[in-house]
């Protein structure tokens, strides 16, 4: 594992050095704005991770009732929070650029806004039940009753109406319009910020896990 | 450099620093959780 | 007593209850009428484009409706709270049984408040309905969306610190998306058309939240 992360380093920085001076940026874009499709997808993705993670240790702490699976389930809803303002921001930056306007109220753009809000409103609810028993229970259950109703906010609004939303990676064709370089930059691009999500995830547990022990961390 | 190579080393550095700063948080994560 | 009827007998003891203490029945009907009349006086003198009109008036009676929704509906289990039955209740009825009369309850209120504030907007913002019936289809199968939902997460803040705004802001993520779709068929049914494809996901939507709260009524309303 510690070999794993040390890897991260160079890896990464690979990744980054690549997604500036490898591919060519793409046709119908304006000059390099492309490039922010090594960050922004990333970002987006570590935090659909984020979400999906959030939801099964949610289900598995009500099931086993084990309190670290509640600790991964509530850090994991932190660092997606996190990637899931990158993922505006980057988004936002793109947007200026090509389209002149911050944000465009684009049915993606939109409902990625509400992932947001979904992850401030889990913390929100965390944060106004007093009771430390219930707490846990209480905010696994609103993350996996919005697990079922997510499909339609991140896969009805985009569907249904047209969108302002580049189509390279997720389109009507279902093929990857993407040239070499810019796929091995991309693929790569993924693998390293869902490591990255991976090595925030486990900081952030064990350190949520030691707050709620205090000293001695039980064996489980 | 050019202007592309530039941001390339800045974001690496960037990177590097980040790197640095979560690494030391895992060591005092580790260290926490040992000693208790 | 089977299953149904004791969700029955917890709607009706709801309802009773509200009819006789008329606290939340007037603070949803008062604050549908206010909106109402805001919006009016807001939108009304001004002429609005006829193209612009059916997406803001949808728009506008779906936001009325919510945030009256916000107003009445998370009383469902604060009540119980605050009125001390909430303990009672939780050992002799199942949670399942509670939500599915709860529900009940909210959406009928719903219902009740959507009589109202249509004709509203029909007399004060002459607002023209192309397809009644497609209206019809689109309150019931928005309305008992909303209506499961918000009994749901309002078991879920009824034992909460800050209930007021924690409603809102756990329910804005959560139902937005039957919001949008509710909007979207009203827009069509005041056109005249009838609005197959957003119905079929409303009706989606609510089957979907009608497991999920089931599945997790025990959870939310446990001790």
């Amino acid at each position: 594992m510690k070999f794993l992360k040390l890897l991260l380093l160079p890896y990464m920085a690979a990744v980054i050095g690549a997604a500036f001076l490898w591919p060519e940026p793409a046709k119908g874009f304006i000059g390099e704005s492309s490039r922010i499709v090594f960050f922004h997808v990333p970002c987006a993705w570590a935090s659909t991770l984020a979400f999906i993670v959030a939801a099964a240790y949610s289900a598995a702490f009500l099931w086993k009732g084990k309190p670290w699976y509640d600790d991964i389930a509530a850090s994991a809803v932190r660092i997606g929070l996190m990637f899931g303002v990158l993922t505006l921001v980057t988004g936002s930056l793109f947007a200026k650029v090509m389209w002149g306007s911050w944000w465009n109220w684009d049915p993606r753009e939109s409902s990625y806004l509400l992932l947001v809000f979904l992850y401030s409103a889990y913390l929100f609810l965390r944060a106004a039940v007093e009771d430390p028993e219930r707490r846990p229970r209480i905010a696994a259950a609103y993350a996996l009753f919005a697990a079922v109703l997510m499909p339609f906010l991140t896969f009805v609004a985009p569907r249904v109406t047209a969108s302002l939303h580049p189509q390279t990676v997720i389109n009507p064709q279902g093929k990857i319009l993407m040239d070499t370089p810019t796929r091995a930059v991309f693929f790569g691009a993924m693998a390293g910020f869902s490591g990255l999500f991976f090595w925030l995830l486990s900081i952030d547990a064990r350190a949520a896990r030691l707050r709620r022990t205090g000293a001695g961390v039980p064996a489980d | 450099m050019s202007s592309l190579g530039y941001l390339a080393a800045v974001n690496v550095v960037i990177w590097i620093g980040l790197f640095a700063y979560l690494w030391r948080l895992d060591r005092r994560v580790s260290e926490k959780e040992r000693s208790s | 007593m089977s299953g149904l009827s004791r969700a029955w007998a917890v709607c009706a003891k709801d309802a009773t209850q509200e009819l006789r203490r008329k606290v939340a029945i007037v603070a949803v009907f008062f604050f549908a009428a206010t909106a109402l009349t805001l919006v009016s006086f807001a939108i009304g003198p001004f002429g609005l484009p006829a193209a612009d009109r059916p997406a803001l008036e949808a728009a506008l009676l779906w936001i009325i409706l919510f945030f009256a929704a916000a107003t009445g509906l998370p009383r469902a289990f604060v009540a119980e709270e605050e009125a001390g039955t909430g303990l009672a209740l939780r050992k002799t009825v199942p949670a399942v049984v509670v939500l599915a009369g709860k529900s009940l309850f909210n959406f009928v209120l719903f219902l009740a408040m959507a009589l109202i504030t249509i004709p509203g907007f029909l007399i004060l913002l002459d607002w023209k309905i192309g397809s009644p019936v497609a209206v019809a289809a689109t309150m019931l199968a928005g309305g008992y969306g909303l209506a499961v939902v918000s009994t749901f997460l309002s078991a879920l803040v009824a034992r909460a610190g800050q209930r007021n705004v924690l409603f809102v802001l756990i329910a804005f993520p959560v139902i937005l998306p039957l919001l949008l779709t509710a909007i979207a068929a009203t827009i069509e049914a005041t056109a005249g058309g009838f609005p197959v494809t957003p119905l079929r996901v409303l009706i989606a939507y609510d089957g979907a939240a009608t497991c999920g709260a089931y599945m997790l009524a025990a959870v939310a309303w446990e001790d």
